[in-house]
């Protein structure tokens, strides 16, 4: 037969067995919680690090490399006949990163989508984010206009890190 | 000793913790970080579940503090190896009463380390040995006993509060200690009984005694 001792010492370690268990459930919750905010630490410093990378790497010629060129000889056709080799020379500039004698050369062109668009590109590359900022305006509120598709969302946000990246290293 | 890890509690420390209750919480979860993972390791060489192993370091935990508290823990021994020790011989006898038992798990170790040949016998409690099926029946036994019983038993054997003051606690449920006294041994019957009649349903029993644990 069992003792009273056995049975007091069975309700002795199950009282204590109860509180252990308590303290592991909370061990398990928190090791959760941990996990979880160590997760989204490394999450943050990976979007983080990609910004940065991003953001670092990111400058106005890239820009200006991945828009200019393919516009004006897709739609040059029905511009001015006039005008084509002028804006060619203009585009040079800015190809040879010229963007002064760029501007300086389409200033003295009659208004054209051509002309707004290459305008855009040589201030982006003075980084003149005043008349940048002018000129994109212009075309967006112009739904006809032939660059209207080029001010696109990566545009926008990519004009924002620049501007906010000269803020940060000037 | 063997599977001694740099922590921040020596094992003095942890004992005087557990004895004055000072940082409890704090030094379980030390127990846990230190020396679980060695017992779950060695739980599923024996075939045994994550859950086993839950079970078996939870008690083994329990049994350790039952000995710092009633004042049995000598200390000879590095506390991971009790530890190691009680969970060991749990799990072993577990298995044993389940019919699953292999001579050659007695030479189990852990890390290819084999673990100190020594014996507790006199500084734990049950010692007439113990596996996790009694463990689970005491446990479903004493959920079924009715929330008085509970109270009582944990007055009596835990805070050893005396028949007087357990009266006080009831507030006027009861008459008199003379009836406490006797609740308490109809309830520390029917533990016995469910625990000796291992393979009766405890459903059954409890309907048998239920009676006798209500009288008044």
């Amino acid at each position: 037969m069992l003792s009273e001792k056995i049975i007091e010492e069975r309700l002795y370690i199950e009282k204590i067995s109860q509180d252990v268990k308590g303290v592991r459930a909370q061990m398990k919750k928190d090791n959760l919680v941990t996990l979880s905010v160590r997760w989204s630490s490394a999450a943050a410093i990976l979007l983080f690090s990609f910004f940065s990378i991003y953001l670092v790497q990111l400058n106005t010629r890239s820009i200006i490399e991945e828009k200019c060129y393919t516009n004006y000889t897709r739609s040059s056709q029905s511009e001015n006949e006039k005008d084509p080799p002028r804006l060619e020379v203009a585009l040079q500039q800015i190809n040879s990163e010229n963007y002064e004698e760029a501007v300086e050369i389409l200033n003295g062109l009659p208004d054209s989508d051509h002309k707004d668009w290459f305008l855009l590109n040589a201030n982006l590359g003075l980084e003149d984010f005043e008349q940048v900022d002018q000129l994109m305006g212009k075309i967006q509120n112009d739904e006809e206009h032939l660059y209207f598709d080029q001010i696109d969302n990566y545009l926008l946000y990519d004009i924002y890190l620049l501007k906010l990246k000269r803020k940060i290293f000037n | 000793m063997f599977f001694i890890k740099k922590n921040n509690y020596s094992s003095k420390q942890i004992i005087e913790n557990i004895k004055n209750r000072k940082n409890y919480e704090k030094t379980i979860r030390e127990l846990y970080k230190l020396y679980f993972d060695k017992v779950k390791v060695l739980i599923l060489k024996l075939n045994g579940t994550n859950e086993d192993a839950e079970d078996v370091f939870q008690d083994a935990i329990a049994k350790v503090i039952w000995s710092i508290d009633k004042d049995q823990f000598k200390g000879e021994a590095h506390i991971s190896t009790y530890l190691f020790t009680i969970s060991k011989n749990m799990w072993l006898s577990t298995l044993k009463k389940r019919n699953r038992y292999d001579v050659s798990y007695d030479n189990i170790t852990v890390d290819g380390k084999q673990e100190d040949d020594v014996d507790f016998t006199d500084e734990l409690p049950l010692t007439g040995g113990d596996d996790l099926d009694t463990k689970h029946r005491f446990r479903e036994l004493l959920n079924k006993i009715g929330e008085d019983c509970q109270r009582l038993l944990t007055y009596f054997y835990f805070q050893q509060l005396t028949y007087e003051e357990i009266l006080t606690k009831f507030k006027g449920k009861y008459t008199s200690e003379k009836f406490i006294r006797n609740k308490k041994s109809r309830c520390i019957n029917y533990l016995r009984k469910g625990l000796e009649n291992s393979t009766e349903k405890i459903s059954d029993l409890l309907d048998n005694i239920s009676e006798c644990l209500d009288k008044k």
